[in-house]
């Protein structure tokens, strides 16, 4: 495991775009790029509208009119979720990358994604549902409870949660909770056709309702996990430097890891299993603003979203008329870029 | 003089004693190791045959045939058969092969059978408990004589090969339904059987055609409802090109001219331009992402929309039946 530092002497380059001015006037700038990726989530998708429709649709909206339908029950939603999602993924990512101090480190980690899938396919095999708002709500549970029991087992003993303990007992309990779920799709055909769209994960389909269920949980997350970066940041020098510092880490690392669960849980009730954002948006982000969550943690949110939007985008025009579920344009994006990063962090 | 001790004192090649397994020296961990051993086996014997043996098939006659692999022995009158998924099986009993087993129930809330078959035409008939692929062990226990399998993967059939002479066949195949049920048929002297059935569909569907079609034949569409709003269509399905060929449907326009799975995204929907819409439902019936679909602002008013059975779109004549009778139901 690696503790993530910083460079002992950064470049007075590097000091400047990483001052505090510099840092708030790229905290605007990714807002209007933000803005930006959800026009075009808004102005392109399978359907042919243009612009000054797209437009009218949002400002003067005729419930007659087929293709202003389009745009506020279909695209609007969707970018709305995309933001949220992508903002809830990239934050727990950053935050379990500093709770563990692992660079690999992402909410499955927790298992959280597959408490959600179990759920969901449980839910699914049992009870018959069939609907987005209750696979959301399965999800959520299975997710929560996943996280609790890895968080639980990874705390046994002298030392409480240690990133060591948490990672063993969350690849444990992942590799558990994987094999239940795949014996039941292989068992049940039925649960196989139901939720493949949703294990691929998307954003596809998901109204504002569902949005709104879920926004209290994501952004409780998102206030609490901002509230936390300062003592994230001492928590990634070590235990031992944070109790010294006069941290109480076990209250941190718990409501850290509330934290995470209502972000990466509401995000994958929402949206489903969608890998690679958690992962590499704050390795992205530690690139740009260092080593201090207090800025970490805010950025996350908005490249996270930035990145979900855009894929988004690519799904719905890459094999157009057909749509690719989101998560596996994260992952064809995310991959390649994740492989770059990690040799040219070799290289330097 | 006294008869001298014969004792064998086994040694290895050097000549050194080697420690023998007598009574003498059993051990209490060798008794205890072997014990629960013999327990074991006995264990899992009894767990072999819950029902006792079942029936065999007998003595019968073969003949060579040729099947998807070449030529395959079969028996000529089958006694104890297997189908491997559910369209060979409607297929099998409309032929009034002697099926004894059929595939496991694909999933919870599913019927054990297919709908259009009535319960005394399955009577006797196990559902195995593995799907999509059977229990070895199980089929094995069947005593069967003859395995008609579609799923054409060579190391699967491989495996049955060793429990009964398989014989595989083309359900979906490229020269039609038809096509497979009749080598089907005709592999098992049932020619006139097949022919039968076949005329009765073929009935069927030219009296829905001129019932349905007075003007200008209707377009249609057959697919599924996916949770995030869009629709799956499959024109590969048999039911698809039945209901375009024989009873005289025209071919929605989003769809001519593409082949393989279509998908229609959720805000393309509004532009299906068919006139009927078929939602293939799984039984017993899960009907909220339809009437989701159908409740939406954007589902295009003027389309007749009903659900059918997945089981209704087997490639089989009495899953074509049944279809038609669906169909009839919903429009006229």
């Amino acid at each position: 495991m690696t503790t993530l530092t910083a460079k002992p002497t950064p470049s007075r380059a590097l000091r400047i775009a990483r001052s505090r001015p510099m840092l708030l006037l790229g905290l605007l700038a990714g807002a209007g790029l933000l803005a930006l990726a959800m026009m075009s989530s808004i102005a392109f998708g399978a359907a042919d509208i243009d612009a000054p429709t797209v437009w009218q649709a949002l400002v003067a909206f005729n419930p007659e009119s087929t293709q202003h339908l389009i745009i506020r029950t279909l695209r609007v939603p969707r970018a709305a979720v995309a933001v949220l999602v992508g903002a809830a993924l990239g934050v727990s990512g950053a935050l379990m990358q500093g709770l563990t101090r692992n660079p690999l480190g992402d909410t499955g980690i927790l298992g959280i994604n597959t408490g959600a899938a179990l759920g969901v396919v449980t839910a699914v095999f049992f009870l018959n549902i069939s609907s987005l708002s209750l696979y959301a709500l399965f999800a959520f549970a299975g997710a929560a409870l996943t996280a609790a029991a890895v968080y639980g087992l990874g705390s046994l003993g002298r030392g409480g949660p240690t990133p060591l303990k948490l990672t063993i007992a969350g690849a444990a309990l992942t590799a558990l909770l994987s094999s239940f779920t795949t014996g039941i799709l292989i068992l049940n055909q039925r649960t196989l056709e139901e939720v493949r769209f949703w294990l691929a994960g998307s954003v596809a389909g998901r109204d504002l309702n569902l949005l709104l269920q879920a926004a209290p949980y994501l952004l409780i997350g998102l206030v609490l996990a901002l509230a936390l970066g300062r003592q994230i940041t001492t928590i990634t020098l070590g235990d031992d430097v944070a109790r010294g510092l006069g941290q109480r880490t076990g209250w941190v690392k718990g409501l850290s890891a509330l934290a995470v669960v209502l972000l990466a849980g509401g995000a994958v009730a929402v949206a489903g299993p969608i890998g690679f954002i958690g992962l590499v948006i704050p390795h992205v982000v530690r690139f740009l603003v260092g080593v201090d969550y207090r800025w970490i943690l805010p950025y996350s949110a908005l490249l996270g979203a930035i990145f979900l939007v855009i894929s988004d985008v690519a799904a719905r025009l890459v094999l157009r008329p057909t749509e690719l579920p989101v998560g596996v344009m994260t992952a064809l994006i995310g991959g390649p870029f994740f492989v770059y990063l990690v040799r040219w962090r070799v290289k330097r | 003089m006294k008869p001298p001790i014969y004792s064998y004192k086994p040694t290895d090649l050097t000549g050194t004693a080697l420690d023998v397994f007598t009574v003498e020296n059993i051990t209490r961990r060798r008794f205890i190791v072997g014990a629960g051993g013999l327990l074991g086996a006995a264990a899992l014997g009894a767990c072999g045959a819950p029902g006792g043996s079942a029936p065999t098939a007998g003595p019968t006659t073969t003949r060579t045939v040729t099947d998807m692999y070449g030529q395959v022995t079969v028996p000529a009158e089958p006694k104890r058969v297997f189908c491997n998924y559910d369209d060979s099986l409607a297929c099998a009993l409309a032929l009034n092969l002697p099926v004894v087993a059929g595939p496991g129930e694909r999933g919870k809330g599913d019927t054990p059978f297919p709908a259009f078959l009535t319960p005394d035409q399955v009577v006797g008939i196990t559902k195995l408990d593995s799907y999509p692929t059977p229990n070895l062990e199980q089929l094995a226990a069947l005593n069967l004589d003859l395995i008609i399998n579609t799923t054409p993967i060579p190391e699967y059939v491989e495996s049955l090969k060793g429990i009964a002479p398989v014989f595989t066949y083309d359900v979906y195949g490229a020269a039609g339904w038809r096509k497979g049920f009749e080598t089907l048929a005709n592999t098992f002297d049932r020619s006139q059987l097949a022919a039968d059935w076949l005329a009765s569909v073929d009935a069927r569907a030219a009296q829905l055609k001129a019932t349905l079609h007075q003007g200008t034949p209707r377009s249609f569409a057959l697919g599924y409802a996916a949770a995030d709003g869009s629709l799956w269509f499959y024109p590969g399905l048999p039911a698809y090109s039945s209901l375009l060929n024989e009873v005289g449907f025209a071919e929605a326009g989003f769809a001519k001219g593409r082949t393989g799975d279509i998908q229609l995204a959720a805000e393309l929907v509004p532009t299906m331009d068919a006139d009927v819409f078929m939602f293939i439902d799984y039984e017993p019936g899960d009907p909220a992402l339809r009437q989701a679909l159908v409740a939406s602002p954007l589902w295009p008013k003027n389309v007749t929309t009903f659900a059918v059975t997945s089981a209704e779109t087997y490639p089989a004549p009495q899953s074509f039946l049944a279809l038609f009778d669906s169909v009839e139901k919903a429009l006229l």
